[in-house]
């Protein structure tokens, strides 16, 4: 079968609960399709623009595209069109490196478990939503829960991120170079997270393991319900009222040397 | 519609040439009503930016590539964006920006906190603090212009893909304003029900004329209606509709009924004659022009000496209403000291300029009353600061044999509200906390019943404006994903009282 045909199929197939199977669908799919080995992960994406106006495309074609790339991809770049964001682009990816030139949608490197993935511009929510290993490089801001549940692998921020950023994390690294917004590292449990800048207020609520390090300024509210883990902010906020801790630590420092 | 600026005049900066930012200059100052005058009337205060003050103060932001006002901001609007079409002199479509974020512009840049927030973050408080860029009255300025160019004919976002989908929003405040503009712009039919005779919630009945004008209110209403949500007012959810018919009829119901339930003090003579609720105080002042009987139907008590007990937003409107009603003297009593009042430095700024007194570290014990029932005196205790509380704020201890009698002929309570009960003891399996505070998942705004979201002031108790909207944006899309989703899944809130 045609590829575009098998991505018609699976465009009409009613929308799986369970991510991982929506992915080894389209999978499945691209294994049973036929096409030329001249095809590009950008020439996919441009045919299948086709069906942009049928309801689920912005998922369906994310995950499309992440099994293609996971079939045949080693190094591609993936140019955006019209500022339409694709969801779930790099999802479940094992190995290669993924560039993508424009913003990207919702779960961006959602169930990463190796490779790289550099987006030049912007992603929204949910940016490596599960991931467990690989890099995701976001040239641009990363919009909330950045790295939800993430257990493993890395992703480096080269502007902002938003609000509930390495949210329920358990492992892994977030990095950002700029500032992060409200809720950072929200019922954290392990990993490491890196704001160059700024965060804002919430930073480690209900934090039960983990490390938050925050080089710039701060909001109020650190620490709220704080239970574990250990949060290293500049050494002028000593004397400013923290939120009620039950566990876990506070430093202090002054981060030369 | 578009008028012709002449930005080189203006100073900004010209088509096509790059702008050079001048941080170094002075923070530009608002134009306000003098004192003397604007305690005689109910017209707003600040008068607001001229177009060469929005452009002056334009000029000052730095366009920071990597923006600390815009993760401070709550609804995280692209601030160096906003005001860089300013400088341009592109004053609709900095408010058309804002629009992308904020539903609400012109309320926000008058009554949002803004010196806790985006301006806190402001990098040009590291260099010169205290002065950081007016980015809340460049807000106002760029809202009121796109407001008076609108003049009442709003441009209407295009919506691509209408959704069978109805959803029902209970309270028009900020909130179910926000909620109700997000969704219809996804397409979803809005029905928006409010018990009061107009829509607004707090923004009508809550905040004064002279801090936040009914016009500019009902105009933001009015491009709500615009989007298409269908507003149907003196409808009381619970009462004049039942909840079970709400429930049936709509694919998803958003609550966003507020905090309108006041918190009163539990000490003796707090029944008295003169002695009001803010809210009540507020409601026939703001929403029912008390201020104005006989030619209203509503009369209010008009105070010689008024006491407020309290130092949030309220309480300082509260005071400065008391002055406009005709008060020789209006003073606040509050037990912590001024600097842990949650009022707005502007606000006690302002305050303070009209002529109120506050009194620090003093708390009420009773309330004193006349032989006609009225109150006549509050009898007060000296208090001292402690260790800091869970609020993180020093904790209030009274001094031994240290009170006090302060004479008054009207007092309004202003130590904060809670949601009503209505509706959480209307809808069953509707789980609260401290009584009538919905309780919602975090991260969807899932309530305990499937298909019912909760926001603003009814899941946190009395809030901001702004962090209403915030709620509000995030259950939008959260309810979005709900009607989109085929399964329906539902993710309720685990239930913790200690939040």
């Amino acid at each position: 079968m045609d590829i575009l045909k098998s991505f018609e199929q699976f465009l009409n197939q009613k929308m799986e609960e369970n991510p991982e199977k929506e992915f080894t669908t389209a999978l499945n799919l691209i294994n049973s399709s036929e096409f030329s080995s001249q095809l590009t992960l950008q020439n996919l994406y441009e045919n299948l623009l086709s069906f942009k106006e049928v309801k689920d495309f912005q998922t369906k074609c994310g995950f499309f595209l992440s099994a293609f790339f996971t079939k045949c991809g080693k190094q591609e770049t993936l140019t955006i069109k019209d500022n339409f964001e694709i969801d779930y682009l790099g999802s479940f990816i094992e190995k290669g490196e993924l560039k993508i030139s424009g913003d990207a949608g919702d779960f961006t490197g959602a169930f990463l478990q190796g490779g790289k993935i550099v987006v030049e511009g912007s992603v929204k929510d949910n940016c490596g939503y599960f991931m467990k290993g690989g890099k995701i490089v976001v040239k641009g801001n990363a919009s909330n829960h950045l790295g939800h549940f993430m257990s493993g692998g890395e992703i480096v921020v080269e502007k902002n991120i938003y609000d509930f950023a390495g949210n329920c994390m358990i492992g892994g690294r977030i990095e950002c170079k700029g500032n992060a917004g409200y809720s950072l590292g929200y019922r954290m449990n392990g990993g490491v997270i890196e704001i160059k800048d700024l965060a804002w207020d919430l930073i480690g609520e209900e934090m039960i393991g983990g490390k938050i390090t925050v080089k710039g300024h701060i909001g109020k509210e650190l620490c709220q319900n704080m239970a574990g883990g250990i949060v290293t902010v500049r050494e002028e906020y000593k004397d400013s009222p923290k939120g009620k801790t039950s566990g876990g630590k506070i430093v202090f420092s002054n981060f030369k040397g | 519609m578009q008028e012709k600026i002449d930005i080189a005049k203006l100073g900004g900066v010209e088509e096509g040439k790059p702008k050079k930012p001048r941080p170094k200059l002075p923070r530009k100052e608002i134009a306000c009503q003098d004192p003397k005058e604007r305690i005689k009337n109910f017209n707003e205060v600040a008068l607001g930016y001229t177009p060469e003050e929005a452009v002056y103060e334009a000029m000052r932001c730095l366009e920071c590539p990597r923006p600390r006002c815009v993760v401070a901001c709550p609804v995280h609007i692209d601030i160096p964006t906003f005001v860089g079409l300013i400088a341009r002199g592109k004053f609709a479509e900095a408010a058309k920006d804002i629009r992308k974020y904020n539903s609400l512009p012109a309320v926000c840049g008058r009554v949002c906190p803004q010196e806790n927030l985006c301006e806190a973050a402001c990098i040009l408080n590291d260099t010169n603090p205290g002065n950081p860029v007016a980015i809340g009255r460049l807000e106002r300025f760029s809202a009121d212009y796109l407001l008076s160019k609108e003049n009442g004919n709003s441009v209407t976002p295009q919506i691509i893909h209408k959704t069978p989908y109805k959803v029902a929003v209970i309270g028009s405040g900020p909130s179910g304003l926000t909620c109700a503009a997000k969704l219809a712009k996804m397409g979803h039919t809005v029905h928006l029900f409010e018990a009061l005779h107009k829509a607004g919630g707090v923004m009508m009945y809550g905040i004064p004329e002279f801090r936040l004008p009914k016009e500019i209110v009902q105009k933001e209403i009015n491009y709500v209606k615009s989007l298409g949500v269908q507003v149907e007012t003196n409808c009381i959810v619970g009462k004049t509709v039942p909840i079970d018919e709400i429930m049936e009829e709509y694919d998803a119901v958003y609550i966003g009924s507020g905090a309108g339930f006041p918190n009163m003090m539990k000490i003796p003579g707090e029944n008295l004659g003169g002695i009001y609720s803010a809210n009540e105080f507020l409601t026939r002042v703001n929403l029912m022009r008390a201020y104005e009987f006989p030619k209203t139907a509503t009369p209010i008590r008009k105070p010689k000496r008024g006491v407020v007990v309290g130092a949030g937003f309220t309480a300082f409107d509260v005071v400065r209403i008391m002055l406009r009603l005709g008060a020789e003297h209006a003073e606040i009593v509050y037990r912590r000291t001024r600097k842990e009042m949650p009022g707005r430095g502007e606000e006690i700024e302002h305050s303070e300029e009209e002529g109120a007194v506050i009194r620090e570290l003093t708390n009420p014990v009773r309330f004193i009353g006349d032989e006609n029932g009225f109150v006549k005196a509050v009898e007060v205790q000296k208090m001292e600061l402690g260790e800091p509380d869970s609020s993180g704020r020093r904790k209030p201890i009274p001094v031994p044999n240290s009170n006090f009698i302060i004479e008054t002929d009207l007092v309004v309570i202003a130590i904060g509200q809670t949601p009503n009960v209505l509706i959480p003891s209307n809808l069953k399996g509707l789980s609260t906390r401290w009584g009538s505070v919905i309780n919602v998942n975090r991260e969807t705004y899932m309530t305990t019943v499937p298909k019912v979201f909760a926001g603003g002031d009814a899941i946190t108790g009395a809030a901001t404006v702004i962090l209403a909207i915030r709620a509000a944006t995030e259950a939008s899309s959260a309810i979005d994903n709900f009607l989109r989703d085929p399964q329906r899944k539902w993710y309720p809130p685990e239930i913790s009282e200690k939040r």
